[in-house]
């Protein structure tokens, strides 16, 4: 071969090494996606995240590597932060979960995130369930009205990690009807239940996915009884019976219909459906950067409508977040939105409600 | 299903091969990130987590098990060899591990270990088939105020390891407190010392334990090994005293002491609230109160090896209890377990042990066998392993201070973590130099948010009332008698010559120190004042005992006239024929120049030029074998990355090209 063939040849092959090669931007072949979960491993979101991951890789055009990234962190504030600096090129989605929003509304200066600024791909509603020590506070699950004024009369103690966390709701919800137990800070998730068993702590809730899995074998044994749901608050801002925990027991709203006789309104109430939107219809979410391109965006809601056609997945979630209705794209963006978006009033009334409860 | 047959089908499935191989491939996994520092059992098990999707239950089961039953296994390599805790609950066997090492016996103290590691193991595993039936009851009895107690227990019987001097013992653990303190504030979230944060989220979370460990006792002794020798083993022969079978009859010796600290590790393991990153002390600690020849602690007897890797293996026994029974995981690497189960369609709770004995018996006698194969693995390698002692350090350095800033990193995968290394390290070579004992404030650092918690807890359910509870006046009284032990018991100093490190003369660098702490403490205080009432009474009480320990000793510092063992400068000890003078800051200015290179081209390219610099200026090497050193840690960190998933810091250089390697391994 002439030294001219080499360079000819050798000139071709670095023109088609150099050609744009004509694939679509929203294709991942070769390339890493990764899940980010602020928070821990082994706790609900990370195993949420998790759940995602073996079927984004299977269903993402372009079979890319998928991995899950740990990045805890000051109730999820850290982790968020981060993903707020990552370009939307579809390699990094978030693992949103209730406190992700909880530290947006409450979390001061080290917020650095906007979850209405994200691109919510899906939305997954997760209920909440509350539960009380059978032997200490007098319910026997005889009605609405009968188990608040056992609860109104009783001595009760409830566990927080402290007072901006997720278990705002319940101290809401608790207030709403009339009693308001004394808490306990300082305890995370897993302490609560411990305490609970031990009698320390005589009142607590529970995401559906966990109280389907544990607390439902307390209420067996007798220890616990259930109490109330939190309902669902619907993409359109309405909120409705909780589709799983709804037979069984009732919604706050109910409880305080059966109590007081008419429906919850005012300030209270409104504060009160932020935080149903926050931790039962925004309880897990998963997002991607605001810069994403519409590409980026459809070719992931497309990607996940998909995993919910496969029976594997359908099967695994079939015992907690199957149970509750899932949405996707813009409605599920909605959903978070409702959550953040306090009405100016309603933040006005919340800080003097933190400040009469919990003190300076 | 009765006992008989819960027994038998479970020794059934426990030796069909299948089984064998999975948990055999599982320890191999778990001997591996066990080694590596600043990995363990949460690392290993999220390695499998994604594959186990699918997989047979009982495979999976196998491999799950056998990875998180070793870690504390292989972790001993580099606590021994290398002064390094391989995790967190192998802190206190570097103690007399690695200067046994330094003596040349380092094969002694890692077969020591690994027949310890082995016989806890198995130990945890039989008490357990029988413990799990009356678990339920007594897990249920420790509440808010009893596990208080369990803590404050803790913390009397690791008052042994406070070293010559009290008061500097007792300030040192205070300091821990005061490490702890910094970041929110476990009941309000609000931040102390939030000034420190410099906007930049790091002190969002308290700072991470596996820092503080390897700030406090691989960073130092990194450097005082750089300073002092040109081997690990003074004596560069292993055999001579005794290989692998001198530890073998040095654990038949001492096999009581082994078994009370599988008990204590079995107790600790099962009991909410303490965790495993105390155990070993706790079991140190206990070998130093109940033994003779106390003085030869810390200088490389082979009972300081024993006692904590006797329980930190016993442990893991133990938390398999709650995790199963109560589908409560007691650590991070146990919530993972129990994902894992989750995955493979085992629910735990209670039910396990009536309906599926079999299966918690498959488990808990896999934590046994496990434990067989990970310490056969791990004495048939230990002479070969041991090896590493013999080469000269200055070649070895430069990877170690890699690794351990590497593992630091895993911590948060922030920025912050490299620099707080080098700050908490800092302050634990200055600790070393002036005799301010580093497993206190350890032990002090692990044990306060349960002090803080377990307080207000306590005193929030029960008021006063919770000295009327049984439980409660049996620790008080075992802690009294604790606490008698200690100053009864105590190891006392030998001698104090005048010209000496414990000597009173040229003391203004002691000074200058015990000024730095007091300054530090009065910054904590001035903090705490504007803070919510939640945040600011623990650090105002943790400064106000800070000042009253402080005070008498500045007193005796400021105006002592004699020798004592209040001072003490290891500057001043004889330093022996080493070769190299260099100073300890000398040697922190070459980490500064590393952290500096990682902060403009990056973790892999810093430290790679760092290790480049080092063999060849340091250890005097060819240019081709700096290179070949240097070229090797960033393939490691590549491979690493690769399949762990993991990021490296970035440099500033790279928010404009991409320079870093990540492009190779993360597509």
């Amino acid at each position: 071969m002439s030294l001219r063939k080499i360079m000819a040849a050798a000139a071709l092959g670095g023109g088609l090494a150099m050609a744009p090669i004509a694939v679509s931007a929203a294709d991942f072949s070769g390339k890493t996606v990764t899940i980010i979960v602020p928070f821990k491993e082994g706790g609900g979101a990370s195993r949420y995240g998790r759940t995602w991951q073996p079927f984004l890789q299977q269903y993402l055009p372009g079979n890319p590597k998928v991995v899950v990234l740990n990045k805890p962190g000051g109730s999820s504030i850290l982790g968020a932060n981060y993903f707020q600096k990552q370009k939307g090129d579809g390699l990094t989605i978030l693992t949103v979960s209730t406190s992700t929003l909880t530290s947006f509304l409450f979390g001061g200066n080290k917020v650095k995130y906007n979850p209405n600024s994200w691109k919510v791909v899906v939305a997954n509603p997760l209920g909440t369930a509350f539960y009380a020590r059978s032997d200490q506070t007098g319910i026997k699950n005889k009605g609405a009205k009968a188990d608040v004024m056992a609860l109104r009369k009783a001595n009760l103690v409830f566990g927080a990690k402290n007072k901006t966390s997720a278990e705002l709701r319940a101290f809401l919800a608790f207030d709403l009807l009339g009693y308001f137990p004394k808490p306990v800070f300082g305890l995370s998730t897993g302490k609560q239940r411990k305490a609970i068993l031990r009698g320390e702590l005589n009142i607590n809730y529970d995401s559906a996915a966990k109280y389907n899995k544990s607390v439902t074998k307390w209420i067996k044994k007798g220890t616990v009884t259930p109490l109330m749901n939190l309902g669902l608050l619907l993409p359109s801002g309405k909120v409705v019976k909780d589709p799983y925990l709804g037979d069984e027991t009732p919604s706050v709203a109910e409880a305080y219909e059966a109590v007081n006789g008419k429906k919850p309104s005012g300030v209270h109430w409104e504060v009160m459906k932020n935080f149903i939107a926050m931790g039962v219809s925004a309880s897990k979410s998963m997002a991607l950067p605001g810069d994403a391109s519409k590409d980026v965006y459809d070719t992931y809601v497309a990607t996940f409508k998909k995993i919910y056609k496969d029976p594997k997945f359908l099967d695994f979630i079939k015992k907690d977040m199957g149970k509750y209705p899932h949405s996707f794209g813009g409605d599920a963006q909605n959903i978070i939105k409702f959550a953040t978006s306090m009405s100016p009033e309603g933040k006005k009334w919340m800080d003097a409600w933190l400040i009469k409860k919990f003190g300076k | 299903m009765s006992i008989e047959e819960a027994v038998l089908t479970a020794f059934t499935r426990l030796f069909t091969l299948g089984h064998l191989i999975a948990l055999c491939g599982g320890v191999f996994l778990g001997l591996v990130v066990g080694i590596l520092p600043g990995l363990g059992g949460v690392a290993g098990l999220s390695l499998i987590l994604p594959f186990l999707f699918g997989a047979d239950p009982s495979i999976a089961l196998a491999m799950m098990i056998g990875l998180q039953s070793v870690t504390a296994t292989s972790d001993t390599f580099p606590s021994v060899l290398m002064g390094i805790p391989g995790t967190s609950s192998s802190q206190a066997t570097v103690m007399d591990g690695f200067p046994m090492s330094k003596k040349g016996e380092a094969a002694r103290a890692l077969s020591a270990a690994f027949i310890s590691s082995m016989y806890g193991g198995i130990f945890g595993a039989l008490v357990l088939s029988v413990a799990v039936f009356y678990a339920i009851p007594l897990i249920l009895a420790m509440g808010f105020s009893e596990q208080l107690m369990l803590i404050v227990l803790a913390l009397t019987m690791i008052g042994m390891l406070t070293g010559d001097n009290a008061w500097k013992g007792l300030f040192a653990c205070v300091m821990g407190f005061m490490v702890k303190i910094i970041g929110p504030a476990p009941m309000t979230a609000e931040l102390r010392l939030d000034f420190l944060d410099l906007d930049t989220g790091y002190f969002l979370d308290n700072v991470k334990l596996v820092i503080v460990g390897l700030g406090m006792f691989a960073m130092p002794e990194i450097i005082d090994l750089l300073r002092r020798s040109q081997t690990i083993s003074k004596s560069g022969d292993l055999r001579a005293q005794g290989g692998w079978v001198q530890g073998v009859k040095d654990w038949a010796q001492n096999w009581w002491l082994s078994t009370r600290c599988c008990v204590i590790g079995c107790i600790v393991g099962a009991m909410p609230g303490l965790g495993g990153s105390v155990v070993d002390w706790i079991a140190y600690g206990h070998a130093i109160q109940t033994t003779d020849r106390k003085d030869d602690y810390g200088t490389g007897d082979v009972r300081g090896v024993i006692a904590p890797e006797s329980a930190n293996n016993a442990k893991e026994g133990g938390a398999l209890v709650p995790t199963l029974l109560f589908g409560i995981p007691g650590s991070g690497s146990m919530a993972i377990l129990i994902g894992g189960f989750v995955l493979i369609g085992i629910e735990p709770g209670v039910e396990m042990v009536t309906e599926q004995l079999d299966l918690v018996y498959v488990m808990i006698w896999s934590v046994a066998l496990a434990n067989v194969f990970g310490a056969g693995f791990c004495v048939f390698f230990a002479n070969q392993i041991a090896l590493l002692t013999t080469i000269r350090y200055s070649l070895i350095a430069p990877f170690m201070m890699g690794l351990i800033y590497f593992a630091a990193f895993q911590a948060t995968r922030h920025w912050g973590d490299l620099l707080m290394l080098f700050i908490v390290g800092t302050l634990g070579v200055y600790m070393k130099r002036f005799g301010w004992p580093r497993p206190a404030l350890l032990i002090g650092f692990v044990l306060s948010k349960q002090v803080e918690q377990g307080v207000y807890e306590t005193y929030t359910v029960y008021g006063f009332s919770f000295f009327e509870r049984p439980i409660v006046i049996v620790m008080v009284i075992l802690i009294l008698l604790s606490v008698f032990a200690c100053i009864k018991y105590k190891p006392r100093p030998v001698s104090l010559a005048e010209d000496g490190p414990h000597t009173h003369k040229n003391k203004a660098p002691q000074l200058v120190f015990y000024g730095v702490l007091v300054a530090w403490v009065a910054m904590m205080f001035v903090n705490s004042l504007y803070k919510e009432d939640l945040t600011r009474f623990y650090p105002q009480f943790v400064t106000f005992l800070a000042l009253l320990l402080l005070l008498p000793l500045g007193l005796q510092i400021g105006f002592g006239k004699k020798p004592a063992t209040h001072f003490f400068d290891s500057e001043l000890e004889d330093f022996g024929d080493h070769e190299d003078k260099r100073t300890n800051e000398y040697h922190l200015l070459w980490l500064v120049g590393m952290l500096a290179l990682c902060a403009v081209f990056g973790f892999e390219i810093g430290v790679a030029v760092y290790i480049y610099l080092f063999t060849k200026l340091k250890a005097e090497r060819t240019h081709l074998g700096a290179l070949i050193c240097a070229l090797s840690f960033t393939i490691f960190l590549g491979v690493l990355a690769y399949y762990l998933t993991l990021e490296y810091p970035k440099g500033l250089l790279q928010n404009f090209v991409n320079i870093g390697l990540d492009r190779l391994w993360r597509g």
